[in-house]
């Protein structure tokens, strides 16, 4: 596994300068069942397809984003910060 | 109670220099070295013709990080440039307000990212708040905080034509002249280590040198410049240089350093 | 003794003086020779100064080297293993499983026998520090890596690989060139006749010379061209993902991230299949070419060429020109030209010519003596009544040739059987792969050229920093490459059908006995002809898993003799076509790569604290905490805690986890993460603040001081910096809030200052209050101490009166030196982090992740305090709302236990009767001040009543621990708030 991943401020590296934060999910409210937080803590959903994960750059500028990736081949569609999604931050991958 | 005597500051590779017998002064507090047994010519023919390695973890580093940062350093600096796009390097006396005092000499201003920039100077402030919070004190800027991290990073340096064939057996990252030219900085995994490359190069007889600092935490300094050391072999020989040297290198760094508190030979 | 030129390698050096017997095979032990001289085969494998298994053929030969064969023996020469061919009809296709699949203790007894009855050269541990050597592909005494970006990768460094970096650089491109050889030309160094490259616009500069004379000129514009770097001696061993490619050259692996790949790795000569084909004396034609045209060795006296293709004529007229006589020249083509002038040469010497004839044994003990030929007929089958026997002592095989295709099928790229052509080739790549040259199937220089300038061009084309290529230039080159390859593949057609595709089948004898089928399909793993057979036959029909069952391409070679001649095997035999039968997978590595390349200089950080020297010099031990070097203990444990206890003892506290928290919603964040409320701190206090995940386990823990409205400073767990800043970063990022974490563990030095006499030794060095009215336990204050500015925090992880003192870590050595100086008086003593686990044990202070684990609840480590489920919501408070109500499975308690005996970290926990596994000890120590051992440990928690007991297995002791809550030292902690 040695795709490339388009960190939002410092362009194209390996993806082995970042760590994978896991699948994006809504964090349920307090007071919420057991079941929903245990979903949320323990569950996933094991994606054979397109789903957005959270990414951060360790070996580079040591910020979080999200990146929405393949799973069945890890072409990485795009890379955004998650507070300017759809703005001109968010970098478009290139393949 | 006695008077203390002012407190010295070592580099974390104080004892590299004091196994290759460097000659020390003391500049800002710091004890540096001066040149190496070889002496400053050879040091400068070694930066020439191979690569020289230096301590650079003297240098003044302060950290600007925050939604302001922009509003912050374009409210301080009438330099065309300012603030930058992430991976810039502004070079020189960036800053002009005179709020911030002359004892304050930026070397250059790295964009590290769209809310977070990193001023590298000569120099050591003086005690009491830094110009920076000093600068936002009176000001309207909002959100830009800036911490003083001289003592985090040590700094390398390395010059020399071969300095690229050294970095790319310990980075991953493109760092060919083509992709990562003078003026431009960022940070990678180094020697299996975070690390911030600057690459700006120096100036010596008419000629460019090519020339990169580096900074990581001040915890890896031995392990980074025996790393260095390693990676080079006897086609590709790295030399270690003192300040001397090192500053006929660069001249505008030999400008702006031993400022504030004198320079202490 | 042996002498050599420059220039030789092992082998020709070894070859010339008259060595025959390179080593033996694996399974039986026959003698084997020579074969392919360009290292794809396992033949000539041979130890150098102790490195095992180096290919003769490839390895340049150097003064003072020692050489030893591998296997045999007593010797290489006698080697009485070769008496396992007496046995071999008890040694069939699969026959370790077949013998010990029931028999399962007899493998484990046999499998070492057989270890050193088969294989090759053998590791020894001396190896760890070769002795350093000169020359690129030399063995020296370290492993490098080097990475690099460029533009364009060209694998192979024959004229197309040359060509089409020449093009793709001159377009702008930046290029690397990879090639396994030490000069470029591939094919050309050996060809002596005049190339031709026809009309092709551009190709003027390189025609009409010898092929060796453009050999030298392409490598002279390579090296002094600007945008290119060559690789000499370099092996491509794999293609990853994103076009990074793999390289191994000696020593050193580069790692290439290329945009665009062109693959130029051409084409190999396999193996053809017949009874004794593996005998010293049986060579490929290539391998022939290299050693009379690059060494100056011929191969023997008396020859006979047995060919399929155009090369083998090449070929007889080289062994003439170098004084070998071709006794035999057999072309199994029957619409072959002999009137051209080359045939008449040949003729002339002496030569019989047969056409439509191919061999079907070759003839002697342990090397060739002879070589018996075979007509075919038109299925390409042997026709029994028509051999001819010759006298040889060399056999050249010039029967096909292979497409290097290994890296393309990594690429993604389709690779199949072209009938016309009768090779395997590539036919579709994605958009970032270009091929070109003989690895296409075309084996034409021409169509080289063509297809080089094509490849390159494109390569550029892609690139913002090239010149784009005028659209008309490459439409022009395709246009004329059409053309050129058609009149190959006519040239091709003209010439008859070329039956075999690596095996010679055996004629029947008419009187229905099956053919012998002695040859050796795979020379690696001594897998015959007749093996696959009776393989298929047991119904291993599919080429993968025939390959597994016969191991039939997984040798040291990879498939490179014996992968289109065992599909030729498997196709025949199961009555399919060639395409039909399909072909095995090509995986990296495409040759043995040795691990330290890989590897590469093992660059492993280390972290030395600002007072690591001073420690150095008080004579610590110093021990691993992750990559921070730290002193264990300096004199005695004893000694060290009876300091801190009596008088004042010093820490070395640098490694914690230390970070700046700023911004308008740094309060909300900390209040989040933690389970204490952060928001309501004063000015200038610290408080202890645990941070759980959202099920409620304890991730970490650590002091939180207010500096400022929103300014804070935590330290963590030395362990935890990274996680605990990615985690508070992280947390920002989704719930949006503005807060800026700065990690300055690397900035500060600390120590810590503890004991009865702590307070009265910084009062000689600091004018900050440190009286317990204006400085009371848990408060923080900042101010000078000797002259450097300081923070202090005053906290009693040990027990005793003390401050952790946080500064600029530049200070380090000289703030130690003026504590201890000034200490002298009070009998300060350095202690290290074993000392300090005694006394903070002694305290019941828990440490996490050393007392706690992965599952554990703040209830569970008697922590409820720490937990304020009424402010509002924070990471695990929902999972400790419900824990909260429910009993906790286990519980973490302080022990005691009589005797001498201490247990030790780890040490299990029994229910008292022994009968049933309740837990285990989490620390264990001596404590002075209990007199006995003491410790903490995590049990059941229906077993954790105060004064309750259970037993520990320590060793082969079973020892009695009583359960207790109150600490072992000072338990009212009346000794910390002085």
């Amino acid at each position: 596994m040695g795709f490339l991943l388009a960190c939002p401020n410092c362009g194209q590296r390996d993806v082995y300068e970042f760590r994978f934060g896991g699948e994006v999910h809504a964090r349920p409210q307090f007071g919420a069942s057991k079941k929903d937080w245990m979903d949320y803590v323990y569950r996933r959903s094991n994606t054979a397809g397109v789903e957005n994960e959270w990414w951060y750059h360790r070996m580079g500028c040591r910020r979080w984003f999200q990146a929405t990736r393949d799973t069945t081949n890890n072409s990485v569609l795009r890379t955004f910060w998650t507070d300017q999604e759809g703005s001109d931050n968010a970098v478009r991958a290139r393949k | 109670m006695a008077a203390t005597p002012t407190p010295l500051k070592l580099s974390a590779l104080h004892h590299k220099h004091l196994e290759l017998k460097a000659e020390l002064l003391k500049v800002d507090g710091w004890m540096v070295p001066d040149h190496y047994p070889k002496g400053p010519e050879d040091e400068v023919k070694a930066a020439m013709t191979s690569l020289a390695i230096s301590d650079r973890s003297q240098l003044g580093k302060l950290e600007i990080k925050g939604p302001g940062t922009d509003s912050l350093l374009q409210s301080i600096s009438s330099s065309p440039g300012v603030p930058g796009a992430p991976g810039e390097v502004l070079l020189g006396p960036v800053l002009s307000d005179p709020a911030l005092g002359a004892a304050f000499s930026p070397l250059y201003l790295c964009k590290l990212a769209r809310d977070q920039a990193l001023l590298v100077y000569s120099g050591t402030l003086p005690p009491g708040p830094n110009p920076m919070d000093v600068a936002l004190s009176g000001r309207p800027v909002e959100r830009a905080y800036a911490t003083n991290v001289t003592s985090v990073y040590a700094g390398i340096n390395l010059s020399g034509p071969n300095a690229f064939e050294i970095l790319s057996r310990l980075t991953q990252v493109d760092v060919s002249p083509r992709s990562f030219p003078s003026g431009r900085c960022l940070q990678a995994g180094f020697a299996n280590i975070l690390a911030l490359l600057v690459h700006v190069d120096g100036r010596y007889e008419g000629q460019a040198v090519p020339s990169y600092d580096l900074f990581f935490g001040r915890e890896y300094a031995e392990y980074v410049w025996d790393s260095i050391m390693e990676a080079g072999d006897d086609e590709v020989g790295v030399f270690p240089m003192g300040i001397s040297a090192y500053n006929r290198l660069h001249p505008d760094a030999a400008k702006t350093a031993g400022r504030t508190a004198g320079v202490n030979r | 003794m042996i002498s050599a030129y420059e220039g030789d390698t092992v082998a020709s050096a070894l070859y010339a003086s008259g060595v025959r017997t390179f080593s033996r095979s694996f399974l039986f032990h026959r003698k084997r020779g020579l074969l392919c001289v360009s290292g794809r085969c396992p033949n000539c494998m041979v130890t150098v100064d102790g490195v095992p298994n180096v290919r003769a053929c490839c390895e340049p030969a150097r003064e003072g080297m020692k050489v030893k064969r591998q296997n045999g023996w007593p010797s290489t020469d006698t080697d009485i293993f070769s008496g396992v061919q007496l046995i071999e009809r008890f040694l069939p296709v699969g026959f370790y499983y077949k013998t010990f699949i029931n028999f399962p203790t007899e493998w484990a007894n046999t499998q070492p026998m057989i270890r050193r009855l088969t294989g090759r050269g053998s590791v020894k541990q001396e190896l760890a520090r070769w002795n350093a050597q000169a020359a690129s592909g030399g063995h020296g005494d370290r492993f490098e890596k080097q990475y690099l970006h460029p533009d364009v990768v060209v694998v192979g460094g024959g004229p197309a690989g040359v060509f089409a970096a020449l093009a793709a650089s001159r377009a702008g491109a930046s290029a690397v060139l990879v090639h396994d050889q030490p000069s470029l030309g591939g094919h050309l160094r050996f060809e002596g006749d005049t190339v031709d490259l026809g009309s092709v616009e551009g190709a003027e500069e390189f025609s009409g010379m010898r092929g060796y004379e453009l050999a030298a000129k392409l490598d002279r514009l390579a090296r002094a061209e600007e945008n290119l770097r060559v690789y000499d001696n370099a092996n491509a061993f794999g293609l990853y993902e994103s076009n990074e490619v793999g390289v191994v050259q000696g020593n050193k692996m580069l790692k290439l991230r290329a945009k665009q790949l062109i693959i130029s790795t051409g084409a190999g000569e396999y193996l053809t299949v017949f009874k004794n084909n593996d005998l010293p004396g049986v060579l490929l034609g290539s391998g022939v070419r290299r050693m009379l045209a690059l060494y100056g060795v011929p191969p023997g006296k008396n020859a006979v060429v047995v060919t399929n293709n155009d090369s083998g004529l090449s070929l007889a007229n080289a062994l003439l020109e170098a004084g070998v006589k071709v006794s035999a020249f057999a072309d199994a083509r029957t619409k072959v030209d002999t009137s051209s002038p080359r045939f008449e040469a040949l003729r002339k010497s002496g030569a019989i010519l047969l056409t439509g004839y191919s061999i079907k044994e070759a003839e002697g003990g342990g090397r060739v003596t002879g070589a018996t030929l075979i007509r075919l007929d038109e299925n390409g089958a042997a026709t029994a009544g028509t051999e001819k026997s010759f006298k040889c002592d060399t056999i050249c095989l010039a029967n096909g040739f292979e497409p290097d295709a290994a890296l393309l099928t990594q690429a993604r790229c389709r690779v199949s059987y072209d009938e016309a052509l009768g090779e395997f080739i590539p036919s579709e790549s994605p958009a970032s792969v270009q091929t070109c040259g003989d690895v296409t199937g075309i084996h034409d220089l021409r169509c080289a050229f063509l297809q080089a300038n094509i490849a390159g061009l494109q390569a550029a084309s892609g690139l913002a920093s090239a010149t784009k290529a005028p659209a008309g230039k490459l439409n022009e080159l395709s246009a004329s490459l059409k053309s050129a390859e058609t009149a190959y593949r006519d040239r091709l057609a003209s010439q008859g059908p070329r039956p075999i595709i690596g095996i010679v089948s055996e004629p029947t004898d008419g009187k229905g006995r099956k053919p012998e089928m002695n040859g050796f399909a795979c020379i690696c793993e001594d897998v015959k002809e007749k093996e696959l057979a009776q393989a298929v036959e047991e119904g291993f029909r599919d080429i993968e898993i025939l390959k597994r069952y016969s191991t039939l391409t997984m040798g040291p070679c990879e498939g490179k003799m014996c992968a289109t001649p065992g599909v030729g095997i498997c196709a025949r035999e199961t009555g399919r076509s060639i395409a039909d039968a399909g072909r095995t997978v090509s995986r990296p590595p495409y040759l043995p790569v040795p691990m330290g390349a890989l590897a590469g200089p093992g660059l492993h950080p280390v972290k030395l604290t600002a007072m690591h020297y001073k420690h150095l010099e008080a004579g610590a031990t110093l021990m691993d905490m992750g990559e921070w070097k730290r002193p264990h203990v300096y004199t005695s444990v004893f000694e060290e805690y009876s300091a801190v206890r009596t008088k004042v003892g010093i820490i070395d506290l640098s490694t914690l986890g230390r970070l700046d928290v700023k911004g308008r919603d740094a309060p909300k964040l900390l209040d989040f993460i933690y389970t204490h409320t952060m928001s309501k701190l004063q000015n200038g206090k610290s408080r202890y603040g645990v941070i759980c995940d959202d099920a409620g386990a304890i991730l970490d823990d650590g002091t939180v001081t207010r500096l400022g409205e929103d300014h804070y400073f935590i330290t963590t767990s030395t362990g935890n910096i990274d996680f605990v800043e990615q985690w508070l970063t992280w947390w920002a990022v989704a719930k949006k809030w503005e807060a800026q974490v700065t990690n300055l563990t690397s900035g500060f030095a600390a120590v810590n200052v503890a004991g009865p006499r702590a307070r009265d030794l910084l009062r000689t060095l600091t004018d900050v209050d440190l009286s317990t009215e204006k400085f009371p336990y848990m408060a923080s204050g900042s101010g000078l101490v000797a002259g450097v500015p300081c923070i202090l925090l005053r906290i009693g992880f040990v027990g005793e009166t003390g401050w952790e003192i946080h500064f600029p870590a530049e200070y380090g050595e000289y703030f130690w030196d003026r504590l201890m100086e000034a200490g002298r008086p009070f009998g300060i003593m350095p202690f290290g982090v074993e000392t300090q686990r005694l006394l903070r044990l002694e305290k019941m202070h828990v440490i996490v992740s050393q007392d706690t684990d992965a599952l554990s609840t703040p209830y569970e480590a008697n922590m409820a305090w720490v937990v304020k489920l009424d402010k509002e919501d924070f990471v695990g408070k929902a999972a400790l709302t419900f824990a909260k109500d429910e009993v906790p499975q286990r519980r973490l308690v302080g022990f005691t236990v009589e005797g001498e005996v201490v247990p030790h970290d780890g040490d299990q926990a029994f229910s008292p009767d022994g009968s049933t596994l309740i837990g285990v000890v989490t620390s264990c120590r001596y404590s002075p001040a209990a007199q006995k051992p003491v410790g903490l440990a995590l049990i059941r928690s229906d077993l954790s009543a105060d004064g309750g007991t259970f037993l520990v297995a320590s060793g082969t002791s079973k020892l009695n621990a009583k359960i207790t809550f109150v600490p072992f030292y000072d338990p009212e902690g009346r000794r910390l708030k002085e």
